[in-house]
């Protein structure tokens, strides 16, 4: 027989031995035509319709001008799938030139140490990509033996992100409340109020999957308590941490007083943050804590008057860089790789990120006509460039976001006291350390 | 296509020499299989063996010797032997009720609905117990996590028009989340046995049953007395599918709870693939599938010697 068929039976055979062992990749197909023409293969989980998925859709037909001979194969696939086969794919023969992936010691970092991405630390100098990138929006660009925090480059994030409550504008008058209160107690007294009326204050979930409200109330209690050095300690692993001391103990200690006081409703662990946004645009709830998925669905669907604030009186805030763009090890262009996070990091794709809402790291905020747009654009910037953001709690050590997820859920379900999750969360974080 | 691959390499093997006897030429038949069975089912097993002997994170990253280590750990893990004490709930969720369940049903619609309301009555039934069978299990599961949903839930909706003034946190509560997962199960379940047994109760020789309605025969004592002993061996392979089907459920738990709420709902091969794919630990998450794997053949080998045993009195 001819060469074709052999070696398509050894593709076949190939193929063989990956499905048992579960590995169904989508990226596995070897891109045809290499021979002549180049192909540009970026393997992304952005919803195209998002203000990153619409920006990164026109930094490929910039890509397309400035490189008329190359094709650009701007794949999709979800979160979920790099997150959890990115080490498989990222180590075979046949891999992508730009990946986007989590950022955090869990993902990134451990893509890092595994030498399946690319150090991109001179690119980004000679690109001039750290003067857009600063601040709390690099630390988890950066690794070191996989911890973030420092480092050599291996990833570009496009966006930030920030945690706020969103509020029902409407129920907050019907109780009195024209503003947003000023500060933790304020806000106590006015949740109390809402108990009062029959309203639950702050629409929450707690499932194993996607239930992240109440991971994102406690950590954000926590943080309007700690001091950068504290955050980062703990999510850089610079120190030991001592989660009976303050600010774990204060924050996690009000948690336990807000659940008890059913601040944050009743029987929710079964519940995703997609019910709790449900929950709070159906007005079943005076609030939502949540990032810019909200602000987006809200702006799209709500029927009522609203609008958001930050943890009041809080030191930190909540909140990121977003997911990070990189360059596999084993990536075949990488110059034309380079080129086109090039472009999602220029003026146009990041103003165009900015008008459609999304929070672009180097964009003008100025430009944006859509006055909601701005306004929650111009919330974050003082955050980003004042350093005040306290990232996401489940980032230092592998495996900590079920982990914390379980105890939310025993939390909320009054089957463990604060002081008991404190005592765990110790032990978990120590041993994730020595692994 | 597997098997096309897979003969194009086996026809490339040195063929045995002409004058040899007929004998070794059949080996050549059996090639095909062999290197399916090696390529999809032996070198796998193997591998998985070897990277349970190792503390890996997967990829590029080192390997390091642990020999027996983490089987030692496994063994002391109270999370693996939570998964195994749920295991005993998936087992009567999907041997138990759907088998007992499904031969009432079977013996109902073959012996009482079809002679008497209709053959196509029967038939229809039977299709309808079948249907979650040929659902994707991915569409049941969100059907069923909207009908268990606390709030808005279907279930909770019934119950609480009866009257059930506090209706259970399906979903939430660690204490009857395993309940509501029991649930759908059986109803996923129920109508393999059915159609099993009723496909069963057609060879089954009519003039028994003829002779037993004759001599007066209830229903019951027909079914105790001629269903029961008739269906023996539709039993024990249903029974022996559906338990070997148990002890490696997994999609539905993935879909409806994820393990939670607070651990409650984890099971051994939800266990190995969270190990697996979200821990990156690679070598422990394979040591619990093989201690899976050599537990389901254990009791597979236990099961078919003793059914060899039952037919052979």
């Amino acid at each position: 027989m001819t060469g074709i068929t052999r070696r398509g039976a050894l593709k076949l055979g190939g193929a063989a031995v990956a499905t048992p062992a579960l590995l169904s990749l989508g990226a596995c197909s070897p891109s045809e035509g290499s021979s002549g023409a180049k192909t540009l293969k970026i393997l992304q989980y952005e919803d195209p319709t998002t203000p990153q998925g619409i920006g990164w859709k026109r930094a490929v037909e910039l890509f397309t001008e400035k490189h008329p001979d190359v094709t650009v194969d701007l794949q999709q696939t979800s979160f979920d799938a790099v997150r959890q086969s990115a080490k498989i794919t990222l180590s075979g023969n046949d891999v992508p030139d730009v990946v986007e992936f989590n950022k955090g010691n869990a993902d990134g970092g451990q893509l890092a140490a595994q030498g399946l991405l690319t150090p991109i630390t001179d690119v980004v100098a000679e690109r001039g990509w750290d003067k857009k990138i600063t601040g709390s929006m690099r630390s988890f660009a950066q690794y070191e033996n996989g911890k973030a925090g420092s480092g050599d480059w291996y990833g570009v994030p496009n966006i930030g992100e920030y945690v706020t409550f969103f509020y029902n504008k409407e129920l907050f008058a019907k109780v009195g409340a024209n503003q947003p209160p000023a500060s933790i107690p304020e806000l106590e007294a006015l949740m109390d109020t809402f108990l009062a009326e029959g309203i639950t204050p702050i629409s929450s979930s707690a499932a194993t999957s996607q239930g992240f409200n109440q991971m994102w109330i406690w950590y954000s209690l926590v943080s309007a308590y700690a001091t950068r050095d504290e955050i980062d300690d703990f999510m850089f692993t610079r120190a030991p941490i001592d989660f009976n001391a303050d600010p774990w103990r204060k924050g996690t200690h009000q948690f336990q007083e807000w659940i008890n006081r059913k601040y944050t409703g009743e029987r929710i662990s079964g519940l995703n943050f997609e019910q709790a946004t449900v929950n709070w645009l159906s007005q079943n709830g005076a609030m939502v804590m949540w990032n810019h998925g909200v602000f987006t669905r809200a702006k799209n669907e709500a029927e009522f008057d609203w609008g958001w604030f930050t943890m009041p009186g809080a030191n930190l805030t909540m909140g990121s860089s977003g997911h990070l763009l990189g360059v596999p090890e084993k990536a075949k262009n990488k110059d034309l790789a380079y080129d086109f996070i090039d472009l999602t990091l220029s003026e146009e794709v990041q103003n165009l990120i900015g008008t459609e809402g999304g929070l672009a790291i180097a964009g003008d905020t100025s430009l944006i006509t859509d006055d909601l747009s701005r306004a929650y654009a111009e919330g974050f910037t003082p955050l980003m460039e004042g350093d005040l953001l306290s990232f996401y709690p489940d980032y230092p050590v592998t495996g900590f976001l079920d982990f914390i997820q379980e105890h939310m859920q025993k939390m909320s379900n009054g089957n463990e006291t604060a002081d008991e999750y404190l005592a765990a969360l110790q032990k978990f974080y120590d041993a994730g350390l020595g692994r | 296509m597997t098997a096309s691959a897979v003969t194009t390499r086996g026809g490339r093997a040195p063929a045995p020499p002409r004058e040899r006897s007929e004998r070794p030429r059949y080996w050549a038949y059996l090639a095909p299989m062999a290197a399916g069975f090696l390529i999809i089912v032996a070198i796998p097993l193997v591998m998985n063996v070897w990277f349970s002997l190792h503390n890996w994170q997967g990829g590029a990253s080192e390997m390091t010797w642990v020999g027996l280590g983490n089987y030692v750990e496994l063994m002391q893990d109270p999370t693996f032997w939570q998964s195994f004490r749920n295991t005993l709930y998936m087992i009567v969720a999907i041997v138990v009720v759907p088998t007992l369940v499904g031969l009432l049903l079977a013996s109902v619609l073959f012996n009482l609905v079809a002679p008497r309301v209709g053959e196509r009555t029967a038939a229809f039934l039977r299709g309808s117990y079948y249907l979650p069978q040929i659902l994707p299990i991915a569409v049941a599961g969100f059907m069923w996590s909207w009908i268990l949903d606390t709030d808005g839930g279907a279930l909770n909706a019934v119950l609480t028009a009866i009257g059930v003034a506090s209706p259970p946190d399906w979903l939430g509560s660690a204490d009857v989340a395993i309940y509501g997962i029991m649930l759908m199960l059986i109803w996923l379940q129920l109508g393999y046995p059915v159609v099993i047994f009723m496909a069963a109760l057609g060879r089954v020789d009519p003039s028994i049953y003829e002779a037993a309605d004759v001599d007066g025969a209830s229903w019951w004592s027909q079914f105790t007395r001629i269903t029961l002993p008739e269906l023996k061996p539709e039993i024990f392979i249903v029974t022996l599918t559906a338990l070997v089907g148990a002890l490696k459920v997994f999609a539905p738990i993935l879909i409806l709870t994820g393990g939670g709420p607070e651990g409650s709902t984890v099971v051994p091969s939800y266990y190995a693939y969270r190990n697996f794919f979200e821990l990156s630990r690679v070598g422990y998450g394979a040591a619990i599938s093989n201690v899976m794997a050599l537990l389901i053949l254990v009791i597979a080998i236990g099961m078919l010697v003793f059914q060899r045993r039952a037919t052979d009195d």
